[in-house]
């Protein structure tokens, strides 16, 4: 058993430095001066997104997608992390300073960070805001380095029938976890299966729901659904005006106060530690996201402490469990993403549409045949950590300025980069009717509660799945036994046990606030 | 337009089974093979809006439910017809066109104080969007847009 594990072992790390590994085609992608200005351009931009409350890294990187088309696949991917981590971080901006987060991952930020700020340490609350976010950040992107690997080399394990349990696994958790009501989750989840059947069918070349007009023949692109499901609900919300906010802290800029935080940093690095591992481990389960990450850090780093009693009163280890958290979780929920093509989070959705976009496919295959791409993006995401390090420290100032750009502009920039960018993916007016339908759609699906974030999954999951069901149903019929042949192997097994118990966890957390009520 | 939770509920069950019903009705056509992976989809989808149909009926808890939440109706409601009109008039006449008057009448018709200040801000706004637009899509990424008139 050892010995067949470590033979398993010297296999994988034999692929990975032969073919995965390309220390000079990294450092000559990650050296190319269009990429490092476009990686500044876009953590700034994700900064920025992050920092005016009601925008988020999500609505980010759906809005920048349509520019990446005709980079390189590893520039276009690294663009959109930089937004990713930009936005975590910048999210903790409002938090800080007006005591409303500019992302939900950034809410528990407030509890310590704007009573910080009121003491009249603004400027240290913000870089421990910064130095947290960007420890986090290499947390998650280590995670991402180390981990990848061999849960893409385990997903060789996987056939057809565990393609198609795995994708329920994540429709399961998703819907349980995003919208907080698992019947509502699931039906949004499912409804985005069916969108996803829209088309011609690949194998009978059938349409299905079509309507008999062209234009839905080729079926619903994933691009544009996203942008719909995800920005103009955001621009819809934003039409409430601005929310009632708190005061605005002091900011008072002095010099020698970044080296003093960073040095109080380093003596509670534990914090880093705890949080971190938080971050990856919640960011690697499907839909689960910072903003539940950062609540469990919080209340960690809080059992963890020696002072208790100054949580809630601006303690640094109150602004550091969640940032470093929610910036951890950037990578981890990566790890799902690229591996098995599922995501850890409604930003890692996008991510994941981004990447099919490009013409990657998740799984051991990327590794395998695209390494480089695969560790360019990891290795040049320490870089953006490292950039929005030196932005956090020089443009602070300027950050704080994007609290007063009036909420009325966002809402018609956002509404027109949406048609814009919906055009541009294919030259093609049908996208553009599809993504303003998704939009009105998300918006009422968001008002009645049912979250966005699973009929996106469905959306995007629905081909691997209805692939994975079509092929087991071929395979098991072929075997002599369809049923059998779907629930049969081990790893079948696994994924259906996940599934149950994710549903019954859900149900049974439904169910827990009524009989305690 | 303010409803109960149940209320909501159950228009969302209605709405799940109709949708259902009337995308059934499409497979009616297609090979068993291209249909059973919707089929079933759809049956669970009526499943679990009957379901929730059943929970919103035994519920005790009934708070209310805005679909408009915080939002002014009217400004809800006129900013989705500018955006609907936009996107049909840049998709279907001139792109440049729709867009620069689409997005300066939506600024006029936010700008919570409208004076000769605020209507140059919008004025200029909208220019650099589209101008945005012009030199990065159209002239960098060779995107051109609809263009009829």
């Amino acid at each position: 058993m050892h010995a067949q594990l470590l033979v398993r072992l010297k296999h994988l790390f034999y692929i990975i430095l032969k073919n995965m590994f390309e220390p000079l085609v990294i450092v000559s992608n990650l050296a190319d001066p269009l990429t490092l200005l476009l990686m500044i351009a876009s953590a700034c931009f994700g900064i920025i997104m992050g920092a005016v409350p009601g925008l988020s890294g999500t609505l980010g990187i759906a809005l920048l997608l349509p520019f990446t088309f005709g980079l390189p696949p590893a520039t276009a991917l690294l663009m959109l992390g930089s937004v990713y981590c930009g936005s975590e971080y910048g999210g903790s901006i409002p938090a800080i300073l007006i005591n409303t987060p500019g992302t939900a991952a950034a809410l528990c930020t407030t509890f310590d960070g704007y009573p910080m700020a009121m003491q009249g340490y603004a400027q240290k609350a913000l870089y421990t805001a910064l130095i947290s976010s960007v420890f986090g950040g290499f947390f998650g992107v280590f995670a991402l380095l180390f981990l990848s690997a061999p849960l893409a080399y385990v997903s060789m394990q996987f056939g057809a029938p565990e393609q198609f349990w795995l994708c329920v696994f994540a429709l399961t958790i998703i819907a349980s976890l995003s919208s907080g009501n698992v019947l509502k989750g699931a039906l949004g989840a499912m409804l985005g299966l069916v969108l996803a059947c829209v088309g011609m069918d690949p194998i009978t070349g059938v349409p299905r729901f079509t309507f008999n007009t062209v234009e839905l023949m080729s079926g619903i692109n994933v691009v544009p659904a996203l942008i719909g499901l995800f920005a103009l609900p955001q621009a819809f919300l934003l039409l409430r005006g601005q929310d009632a906010k708190g005061m605005m802290a002091p900011y008072d800029a002095r010099a020698g106060v970044f080296w003093k935080t960073f040095k109080e940093f380093l003596s509670r690095i534990w914090v880093v530690c705890l949080s971190g591992t938080i971050g990856v481990i919640v960011g690697i389960m499907p839909g689960a996201g910072g903003n539940i990450a950062s609540f469990v850090a919080y209340n960690e780093t809080r059992r963890f402490s020696s002072d208790k009693a100054k949580f809630g009163k601006g303690a640094m280890e109150g602004i550091m469990a969640p940032e470093v958290c929610n910036n951890a979780v950037v990578g981890g929920a990566q790890i799902p993403m690229l591996t098995l093509g599922i995501p850890g989070s409604a930003p890692a959705a996008v991510m994941l549409g981004a990447l099919m976009t490009h013409g990657l496919k998740p799984g051991f295959s990327l590794f395998n045949q695209q390494g480089d791409i695969v560790y360019t993006y990891a290795f040049g995401l320490i870089i953006a950590n490292f950039l929005i390090l030196l932005l956090g420290f020089f443009l602070a100032r300027v950050f704080t300025k994007v609290l007063k750009i009036p909420p009325y502009f966002l809402v018609v920039a956002i509404l027109s980069l949406s048609i814009v960018g919906s055009y541009s993916i294919n030259n093609s007016p049908t996208d553009v009717f599809v993504m303003a339908f998704c939009g009105v759609l998300g918006y009422a699906l968001i008002r009645f509660n049912f979250g966005v974030a699973p009929m996106a999954l469905g959306l995007i999951l629905g081909g691997t799945m209805e692939e994975g069901f079509k092929l087991s149903l071929h395979l098991g019929a072929a075997d002599g036994n369809i049923m059998f042949y779907f629930v049969s192997r081990p790893q079948s097994l696994i994924l259906i046990l996940l599934s149950v118990l994710s549903i019954f966890w859900s149900l049974w957390k439904e169910w827990k606030p009524q009989k305690n009520k | 337009m303010t409803l109960t939770q149940r209320g909501a509920d159950l228009l969302s069950a209605l709405f799940f089974i109709i949708l259902s019903l009337v995308l059934r009705s499409q497979l009616e056509d297609v090979p068993v093979e291209g249909a059973l992976f919707p089929l079933w989809t759809l049956n669970l989808i009526i499943a679990a809006s009957l379901f929730l149909a059943l929970r919103a009926f035994m519920k005790k808890e009934n708070k209310p439910v805005s679909f408009f939440g915080e939002i002014p109706p009217l400004r809800w409601l006129g900013v989705i017809a500018l955006f609907f009109i936009q996107v049909f008039c840049a998709m279907t006449i001139s792109f440049l066109w729709s867009m620069g008057i689409g997005m300066f009448i939506m600024l006029l018709f936010l700008a919570p104080v409208k004076n000769f200040k605020t209507v140059l801000a919008d004025f200029l706004f909208a220019a650099g969007l589209l101008l945005f637009f012009e030199l990065f899509f159209t002239n960098v990424m060779r995107i051109y847009f609809p263009e009829y008139l």
